[in-house]
Formats: structure tokens, C-alpha cells, sequence
């Protein structure tokens, strides 16, 4: 068990925050309108893997079933814009939540007399009630064609920005982005106190021992439902705002492999941190964008990451750095050890990597891509996280040196070769 | 009249089907705890195993002027299950045993990524076109049910399924085997402390519980073809028979599978627009007022 520890403090900690959201302002000028899209993406599932992570990381309980409030959302949100003609993004906003209010408080109440496996079945269960329902009734939900939302049909800030006429698409997508990032700081902030006030306290009482929590005199269930609904909301408004992006809803979001998905999301970044669900939800964004737009077999590339971080990653990339793997610990105590370690890990991943894409493409420039890339992502993050539990290897600077010098070079080599490969082939494919 | 037969008949075929998968399913959580994900993508790909081994079989009889005969095409059915049964007992020392000290979500998560890597693995397997051993259905001919014709294939899936229950319950109630799997499944170190091998234990409990999910695919081949995503609907469905019969119960199993089927031909038939829902609210009913479920014990 961790013991007790001081974080950072709150102007420390604000500053930070300033920064990065500073820098996500700022994001849009430098990488192009896909990658902006992209990054919303990446907000809204980030504030779905928040809400989320309110129940498993901080109150214990593993739903299989946050598909619902998703869907709950999305779905309304469909609804509002086809079947009421209401514009307001903001309107619609308010009946998303209402709606994840609504289902969740319903499901959670019914959901929290159970702990451990049976609430995780259970969820699933009350999710897919609603999946069948959207799925077999078609004249109401359009059936697995599901409902467009066009982007015409909504407007932004009650009707001040609307997205008609020329340039709709880039207009949209620009100011949607910054639309999204308030709400998304608006959530990570309200979170924050959440967690951080006496009922997040309480909450996580109740994750580490139920016995006690319940003789301090907390009322263990009422305080399950609390903390389910809000993970409801959280989760609804992420459907909400997905809907107008995707432009579309479908009973995909229903089903319970997309639930399976949000679980993915926050185990990726770390369920044991605040900012793990935030990290892993635009990693596991950007992995399935990579995984979809280079293999047919996309399924097998996440799949195989999802074994491989609950083997070898348990707690997460951002767990690295809280709660680092024992045998990370281990490699940081002896340098030579750690060396080995990585090798292995970057070694078995590229092997993979490079089986999957042989399997599509039978393309040799694009192994190297990839595995340079793994290579290169795998290395620094692992490098990071030994720099930063350095307690045990200062003594052996040179061996840092060495570790940080070598996967730069692997990567320049690595790029280099890629490159003249591709334009190879395609000057082959010219002539 | 014949049409309830025959409504009947093809509910009893389906819980046969269902029964199978979900046995395996009680079985694996029964003994080991661990609610695996990956299950109905088992059943899916011993369903390709099968209809490619018949398949296969088939054309190359075909080339060497052999011909295989009905009882051939059967007896290669079950190579889909001994196929995923080989799977399972690979998997379970290699990607589930590390996990058993730690959070039961872990294995879990493990579960749900081996599914997303058996259901591409099974397209890159088999290619994305649905497979089918029909042959063999045809070559079995149907019997007469008052006006109407029923397969009799159908029969023999039934037969498989009630066997397989028999064979089951011996197995477990009346073998040795059975009381060291009994002992294990209610004290992992008490049975250790006696004795036991819980390694291979669990081992054996996984192979079988794979086994099953594979029959099932098998036996279901020849009636309907193999298609991608035939596992993951179908684990759901297991999901509700296994909880409304209470998890890790055999004979829950059976009685779950029964149900779910009887009411999902009634549903089919009378209010086919919450066909599913039911079977999901009843399962959500189930847990709430008897969270063991029909048979399970606490």
C-alpha cells in the first residue's frame, strides 16, 4: 500500500495546468484541421474516462457498462437536434445530461447493492437492455443505421456560431475545439474538487475497506449511487459532445465492447492517478486512429496492447511514474538488469508490431516505420520513468547517458531507413 | 400443432447450443473465479475450425475420387473443439496464471484483450466470408413432422447437448477428477495443502471449459454458418444463462438454457421488438433478488 503523500502544491499545480491548457490553446495553429479533430476526439473520450475512473479508480467499482450513459447522451442529443429541432448545442448539452441523470441514477440504484464481479455483470446486463432497444427499434432510433446529426443542425454559444454555407466543415471544426477544451477543463476541474473534497475522501474510504468506511459512519451505499451518477454525467456529456463531431450516432456506442473500450482507455493511462484516464484516453484515441488507418487487423494490434499492459504495465503510463512496476523497480536498483528489461520489451513489441503489419502489407518500409516508432515512444517513456526513480542509479551516469543516446540514434537510423525505403517503393511503383 | 413441434424442437436446439457454451463458462469461473470475456470467441472459432476441417476434408475426398461418407464429415466436427481446447491450454499458463495474485479486473481486462485478438486472429485465419459444413445437414435429410419436414440434424445437436449435460454431471459428481476439481473450486490452498497439483487443476478446468465452447461452435457448423461476431453476441447470452442459473452451477447451466431459449423463441414469436431486453432484464432481476442465481450456492 502507497503511503501517505504530499502532492504538489495548489499554485504549483495550477501553474501546470495553465500551461498545458495554455499549450492545448495554442495546439490548433501548428498541426493541421485533421489532427484538431482528432484532439477532440481525444477531449471527449477524455472526459468519459474521468467520469469513469470516479468509480473504479477512486470508489472500486468496475462498470461494464458506461456504454449506456455514452449512448444515453449521444442518443438524446440525436433526438433533440431531429426530433424537437432545437439548435442550441447548449440545450442539447442539458437534455444529454439530464438523460445520463435520468439512466444512471436508475441503473447505479440498482446496481450498487452488488460489489466485486456482480456489479460489473450487472452493469452490463442494464446496458444492453438499452443496446437491444436502440438496436430493434428501428422507426425510433433508425435501427443500426442509427441517427445523423448533421452539423448544420447545431448551433454554438445560443445560436451566435452556426455552421451554414461555405467552409462549414473548418469552421466547425476550429471553433468546436475550443468549445470542447472549455468543457473539458471545466470537467477535469470539477472532478479535481470532487476527489479531492471530503466525499472523494470518503469514496476512496469506501475502496480500501467497506467494514470501516461503514463504522466511520458513511452511509456506503447512498455514497455508490452519489458517485455513480456523477460518473454518469460525466460520462453523458462526453456523449453529448461526441454526437455533433461524429455526426452520427449508431448502437455501436451501446454495445458492450465500446464499454470494454472506456475500461481500455483508463487502464492504458493508469486507474490509480487523476490524470491517467486523460492520458489514456488520447493515447488509446490516437493508438486506434494509427491501429485502423494502417490494418485491417486493428483489433489485434489493440487487443495485443490491452495483454501487454496488463502483463508488463499494470498501472498505466502514468502509473509508471506513481506506482512503478515491481520489476521496474527491480531494473532501476541494477542498471544492467534495466537494460535487458528494455531491450525485451522493446524487442517482443517490435516483433509483434512487425508480424501484424507484414500480415497486411507484406511491406518491409513500413515494419521499420513501425518499430521505430515503438521503439522510440517505448525507450524515452521507459528512460523517463528510470530518470525519475533515479534514487538507485546516479553511480551510473554514463549508462543513462548511454540509454538516453541510444534509442535517439536507433530512432535517426530508423526514420532514415523508413524514408529511403518508402520513396524506393515509390519510385518502383512509378515506373 | 406441428408448428408448436416444431417451436419446441427448436428451442430445445438452442439451449443444447447455449447450454454448451455456457457450461464451459460456469465451469471456468466455477473452479478458477474468473469470468472470461473471451469465451464466446471460442465458441466462434471452433465453429470456423470445424467447418474448415469438414470443409477441407471434403475437397480433398473430392480430388482423390474418395467419398468421405456422412459418418467422416461427423467425426471431423469435433476437431474444432479438441482445436480450442489445445488453445485454452495455452493460454491459461501463459497469460492468465501470472495475474492470479492481483485484482480480479486484471484478468478480466486480459480476457477482453484476448477477445479482441481471437476475433482478428479468426479473420486472419479464415478470411471474413462466412464458412459453413451445410453438407452435412443435407446429407442427414429431415424427418416428417406431421405436414412438415424438420432436420434431422437438429435431433443430433440435441442429442450432443443432453449427452454433454450427462456427461458433465458424471464428470463432476462422480469421478475423481471431479471431487479434486469440487475441493479446488471451494479451497484453492486448502486443495494445495492436500496435495493437489492447482496448477494443473486449473489447467485441466479451462482446456474443458474451452472444450465446451468449442463443441458448441462444432455441433453448431452444419445448421448455421460461421460468421465474424457470432462470439460476442453469443457470450452475452451465455452471460444471462449463466446468471440466471447462478454462476459456476451446472445444472443452473442447463435450467438457464432452457430458459433464455424457450424465451427467446416466445419472444421471436409474440414481441419480437424486446426480444433481447427481456432476457436482459430478467438476468438484471435475477442478480438483484438472488444474486447467486437459480442454483448457485452463496
Amino acid at each position: 500500500m502507497p503511503t501517505v503523500q504530499r502532492g504538489p502544491s495548489l499554485p504549483l499545480l495550477l501553474a501546470v495546468a495553465a500551461l498545458i491548457v495554455a499549450a492545448l490553446a495554442l495546439l490548433p495553429r501548428f498541426v493541421g484541421l485533421y489532427q484538431t479533430e482528432l484532439l477532440i476526439y481525444g477531449m471527449t473520450f477524455a472526459i468519459a474516462a474521468l467520469g469513469f475512473n470516479l468509480l473504479l479508480g477512486y470508489t472500486g467499482l468496475l462498470s461494464f457498462g458506461h456504454s449506456a450513459y455514452f449512448g444515453a447522451g449521444a442518443y438524446t442529443v440525436a433526438f433533440i437536434v431531429r426530433d424537437l429541432h432545437v439548435h442550441s448545442m447548449e440545450l442539447c448539452i442539458l437534455g444529454g445530461l439530464l438523460s445520463a441523470l435520468v439512466i444512471s441514477a436508475l441503473f447505479g440504484y440498482v446496481c450498487v447493492r452488488h460489489t466485486r464481479i456482480f456489479f460489473g455483470i450487472l452493469t452490463l446486463a442494464l446496458s444492453q437492455v438499452l443496446w437491444s432497444l436502440a438496436f430493434k427499434f428501428f422507426w425510433v432510433t433508425g435501427g443500426t443505421d442509427g441517427i445523423r446529426v448533421p452539423r448544420s443542425g447545431i448551433t454554438l454559444l445560443g445560436g451566435l456560431i452556426d455552421f451554414r454555407g461555405p467552409g462549414a466543415y473548418q469552421k466547425f471544426v476550429y471553433s468546436y475545439y475550443y468549445y470542447v477544451l472549455v468543457l473539458f477543463v471545466l470537467a477535469v476541474a470539477v472532478m479535481w474538487v470532487i476527489v479531492h473534497s471530503p466525499f472523494g475522501k470518503a469514496l476512496q474510504a469506501i475502496r480500501d475497506n467497506e467494514v470501516r468506511a461503514g463504522f466511520v459512519g458513511i452511509r456506503v451505499r447512498r455514497y455508490r449511487w452519489v458517485a455513480f451518477i456523477i460518473s454518469g454525467l460525466f460520462t453523458g456529456l462526453a456523449g453529448a459532445l461526441w454526437v455533433p463531431l461524429n455526426g452520427l450516432t449508431t448502437p455501436e456506442i451501446l454495445y458492450w465492447p465500446f464499454s470494454g473500450e472506456i475500461v481500455f482507455m483508463t487502464v492504458l493511462g493508469g486507474f490509480r492517478t487523476f490524470t491517467g484516464p486523460i492520458v489514456g484516453a488520447l493515447a488509446f484515441n490516437y493508438l486506434k486512429v494509427y491501429a485502423v488507418a494502417s490494418s485491417q487487423y486493428w483489433q489485434l494490434v489493440l487487443g495485443g496492447v490491452l495483454v501487454f499492459l496488463v502483463m508488463v504495465l499494470p498501472s498505466g503510463i502514468i502509473g509508471i511514474f506513481s506506482q512503478p512496476p515491481p520489476w521496474l523497480s527491480r531494473a532501476a536498483a541494477s542498471p544492467g538488469a534495466f537494460v535487458r528489461a528494455s531491450l525485451l520489451f522493446v524487442l517482443s513489441l517490435g516483433f509483434f508490431a512487425a508480424i501484424a503489419r507484414v500480415g497486411v502489407h507484406g511491406n518491409f518500409a513500413a515494419i521499420v516505420e513501425t518499430l521505430a516508432i515503438i521503439a522510440a515512444i517505448l525507450s524515452w517513456s521507459l528512460l523517463l520513468a528510470l530518470v525519475y526513480h533515479r534514487g538507485n542509479v546516479i553511480g551510473h551516469r554514463w549508462l543513462v547517458m548511454l540509454a538516453l543516446l541510444l534509442p535517439a540514434f536507433g530512432f535517426l537510423i530508423c526514420i532514415i531507413l523508413g524514408v529511403t525505403l518508402r520513396s524506393r517503393e515509390l519510385a518502383e511503383r512509378g515506373t | 400443432m406441428e408448428i408448436l413441434v416444431i417451436q419446441v424442437l427448436n428451442s430445445i436446439f438452442y439451449a443444447a447450443v447455449l447450454f454448451l457454451i455456457a457450461a464451459g463458462l460456469s465451469l471456468i469461473y466455477g473452479v478458477m473465479r474468473i469470468v472470461n470475456l473471451a469465451h464466446g470467441t471460442f465458441y466462434a472459432l471452433g465453429a470456423f475450425v470445424s467447418a474448415w476441417a469438414v470443409g477441407g476434408a471434403m475437397s480433398i475426398a473430392l480430388s482423390n475420387n474418395v467419398n468421405l461418407g456422412l459418418a467422416g464429415q461427423l467425426l471431423l466436427l469435433p476437431v474444432g473443439a479438441l482445436a480450442i481446447a489445445a488453445v485454452g491450454a495455452a493460454i491459461e499458463p501463459t497469460l492468465l496464471r501470472p495475474l492470479y495474485r492481483r485484482p480480479e479486473e486484471y484478468v478480466l481486462l486480459i480476457t477482453f484483450g484476448l477477445l479482441m485478438i481471437l476475433e482478428d486472429a479468426t479473420k486472419l485465419l479464415f478470411g471474413g466470408t462466412p464458412l459453413t459444413a451445410g453438407s452435412i445437414m443435407e446429407s442427414m435429410g429431415s424427418i416428417p413432422i406431421g405436414r412438415l419436414l424438420y432436420p434431422s440434424y437438429n435431433l443430433v445437436v440435441i442429442g450432443v447437448g443432453f449427452t454433454a449435460a450427462i456427461g458433465l454431471w458424471w464428470f463432476v459428481y462422480r469421478t475423481r477428477f471431479g471431487v479434486i476439481l469440487r475441493a479446488t473450486s471451494q479451497d484453492r490452498r486448502m486443495a494445495s495443502a492436500l496435495g493437489i497439483n492447482v496448477g494443473r487443476v486449473y489447467v485441466q478446468a479451462f482446456a474443458i471449459g474451452c472444450f465446451m465452447a468449442g463443441l458448441g461452435g462444432a455441433v453448431v457448423v452444419p445448421a448455421q454458418a460461421a460468421v465474424l461476431g457470432m462470439g460476442v453476441d453469443a457470450l452475452i447470452l451465455a452471460f444471462v444463462v449463466i446468471v440466471i442459473g447462478g454462476l459456476g452451477s451446472l445444472e443452473g447451466a442447463f435450467v438457464g438454457a432452457l430458459i433464455v431459449s424457450f424465451v427467446r423463441t416466445a419472444g421471436v414469436q409474440f414481441f419480437p421488438e424486446i426480444e433481447l431486453a427481456v432476457l436482459y432484464l430478467i438476468a438484471a432481476a435475477v442478480l438483484l433478488i438472488r444474486p447467486t442465481g437459480l442454483f448457485g450456492r452463496a
